[in-house]
């Protein structure tokens, strides 16, 4: 079957009441998390994830990949009415989002918004579409390959996570070592168990992300007063003909700027959204304007996201490869529903790859119908105040960490590892590259070890195969990239610095 | 900063070698391939090597003032523990006297002394969030929760 015929397949599935609702119920859940401060959607999906574990894997994965999306919207909605970023991804739009709200247009921010992120996520979506029949180039790889090509993506992510390339590295050696607790998948030995049964299938990855993301943020956000969260009014949602031409080519360019920026993994959706501000700035006849309640500089970064986030994707169901933290829970949420994305998803579950995409493109149109209305909702939400907003999230995290497996074991592994992760903060050692290597590490190493085998220990065999010396070699000038700077060379500028963590 | 830096690194450092020691005592090679201790030996190494760096990096460069929250006033101190002694507390009591029960003053504790909620508002929401809870997760989701151990409990339902 060609990918059209394919696709029309998943719409039959993905267009199941049973599935529409599951998608409406993620679309909503995704906004509110979206919309909630002090809960990213790492921490939203953590959270979530528990309860799909009855659902059937079609609809989980649907419902949790509609999460995904939601909340890159619903992030927006709290930068343009309270200069309070939902999510790092939409920080830029607090810049002219929250003036435009200043001077009562905060409707028209957000319907920009709404109708930007429809755009990209949807063109982002049929480049998923686009990219699928290459899988079968994927199918290909061996464990050598394989290899390479997993050092290749941690080295995009551990070089673009944060400000130094060291922290993002040990932040990567470190998931890579968590990964290594429990059975060893070759042999069968215990290692790093402490003779604890429960450390026999690894630490829990619903409770290490529970406690990196969820309790780490709370317990930064309990340094300070609970404060209470105050509301701007919401303006009329329609927009003018001016704004609708002032957007359009905005629009079009943040499309391109997050589509490409998203297929590369560690990228994340927050430099392209700056990306798009800035080029968007200097494009401008009017740049000394921006900041000031420019609905181009709405329009753009908001565009860009969506069609980052979405694109984003596109590594995971064709290569297996999550290329940011909160795609590689995404990932893991596959996994425990006995599923592996990648190339082999779509030969050998080809209903479920096919649903999960068709039910981007109807999740986009729920966005766009669903949370015009709803603002006032959100706002609501918004008056919760938060010394009451996060007894309930820990309350809830703890509920999900107990529901993995029926064990208070992992709420204590929640536990430690939300201390972790507030110590990662404090240190300014980014979330991100352990999530992932948390994911990847096993694979990892059963790729390696099957290489070695197959070379009797000759590390050779990873220059042999020209795929793999390719990627190692790019993953070498990846790492080395910001040390060229100090070449005199002419200054060549790195990709460090950006914040890969959603 | 850079003494926070230097700390850091040297426990980071003083974990990788415990590592490697562990590693050490998994066999690292087979007759047909790396063994069980290959993957953590170098891995151990890897991350003691960037913690040196990291130490070096620390003490070469030129120190940056601590961030003014970086360490929490006693106010905040007083949250963040209790917030990990709340979630320690939930952990070791909640297979003994159950979910209900330890939910309902979980919730209760954070609501009233870290949200410093009025009594009624905290009484509806500890009750919603944890015999509400119950019965979504039990009865609805499927999702088993425990019930306590203690006969009385127990004999309540809870």
């Amino acid at each position: 079957m060609n990918a059209f015929q394919d696709l029309l397949m998943g719409f039959t599935i993905a267009l199941s009441p049973e599935n529409l609702l599951f998608a409406l119920i993620g679309c909503i859940f995704g906004t509110m998390v979206g919309v909630l401060p002090g809960v990213g959607p790492s921490a939203g999906m953590a959270l979530l994830i528990p309860m799909t574990y009855q659902l059937p894997a079609t609809s989980a994965i649907i419902m949790l990949a509609a999460i995904y999306y939601g909340a890159m919207y619903g992030g927006t909605i709290t930068s343009v009415l309270l200069n309070v970023p939902g999510e790092a991804a939409s920080a830029v739009t607090c810049l002219d989002g929250y003036q435009m709200a200043k001077q009562g247009r905060a409707g028209a921010a957000l319907a920009i918004a709404a109708v930007g992120s429809f755009v990209g996520g949807t063109i982002a979506v049929m480049g998923l579409v686009v990219a699928a029949p290459l899988t079968r180039f994927a199918l290909e790889f061996g464990p050598v390959e394989f290899f390479a090509m997993m050092i290749f993506a941690l080295t995009l992510v551990t070089g673009l996570a944060g400000k130094s390339i060291v922290k993002g590295m040990m932040s990567g050696v470190f998931g890579l070592l968590l990964g290594t607790v429990g059975m060893d998948p070759t042999r069968g030995m215990a290692r790093f168990t402490f003779d604890r049964m429960e450390l026999m299938d690894g630490v829990g990855f619903i409770p290490v992300i529970m406690g990196l993301f969820g309790v780490g943020e709370i317990l930064v956000n309990a340094q300070g007063q609970f404060r209470p969260i105050f509301e701007t009014k919401v303006s009329s949602l329609l927009l003018t003909i001016r704004d609708l031409k002032a957007s359009f080519w905005p629009i079009l360019r943040g499309t391109g700027i997050g589509f490409f920026m998203g297929i590369v993994p560690g990228v994340g959706v927050t430099p392209a959204a700056f990306t798009s501000y800035t080029v968007e700035k200097k494009l401008s006849k009017t740049p000394e304007k921006f900041g000031t309640g420019m609905i181009e500089g709405v329009a753009g970064p908001e565009t860009a996201n969506n069609a980052c986030a979405n694109a984003a994707l596109i590594p995971l169901f064709t290569l297996g490869i999550p290329g940011s933290a909160v795609v590689a829970i995404l990932m893991g949420a596959f996994m425990i529903n006995g599923l592996v994305p990648g190339p082999l998803l779509f030969k050998e579950h080809p209903e479920v790859a096919w649903a999960v995409i068709a039910s981007m493109y109807i999740g986009n149109v729920i966005l766009l119908i669903l949370n015009l209305p709803l603002i006032n909702i959100w706002i609501t939400l918004l008056k919760v105040p938060y010394s009451i907003l996060f007894a309930l999230v820990l309350g809830f995290m703890v509920l999900g960490a107990y529901g993995v497996d029926g064990k208070a074991f992992d709420v204590g592994v929640m536990l430690l590892f939300g201390v972790v992760g507030f110590t990662m903060r404090k240190l300014d050692i980014p979330l991100a590259p352990a999530v992932l290597t948390l994911i990847l590490g096993p694979m990892m190493e059963r790729a390696l070890r099957r290489a070695l085998q197959i070379s009797q220990g000759d590390f050779a065999i990873f220059m042999e195969s020209p795929i793999s010396a390719v990627l190692l070699v790019a993953a070498g000038i990846v790492l080395l990239l910001p040390a060229l700077r100090f070449l005199p060379l002419g200054r060549i500028r790195g990709l460090g610095g950006a914040d890969a963590e959603v | 900063m850079r003494r926070v830096s230097q700390g850091a690194a040297l426990v980071c450092v003083l974990f990788a070698l415990w590592v490697i020691a562990q590693a050490s005592q998994l066999e690292y090679s087979t007759s047909i391939g790396p063994g069980a201790g290959f993957f953590p030996m170098w891995l151990g190494i890897l991350f003691g090597g960037l913690s040196a760096i990291w130490f070096v990096q620390a003490s070469t460069r030129p120190d940056e003032p601590l961030q003014e929250d970086f360490i929490p006033d006693r106010g905040g101190m007083f949250r963040i523990i209790a917030i990990l002694l709340a979630i320690a507390a939930f952990t070791a009591l909640v297979d003994f006297v159950g979910f209900q029960v330890t939910m309902f003053a979980f919730l209760l504790f954070l609501l009233l002394a870290l949200g410093r909620q009025n009594p009624a508002l905290t009484l509806v929401l500890s009750l919603l969030g944890s015999v509400g809870v119950y019965y979504v997760f039990v009865k609805w989701l499927d999702v088993p929760l425990p019930t306590s151990t203690i006969g009385l409990l127990s004999g309540l339902g809870l």
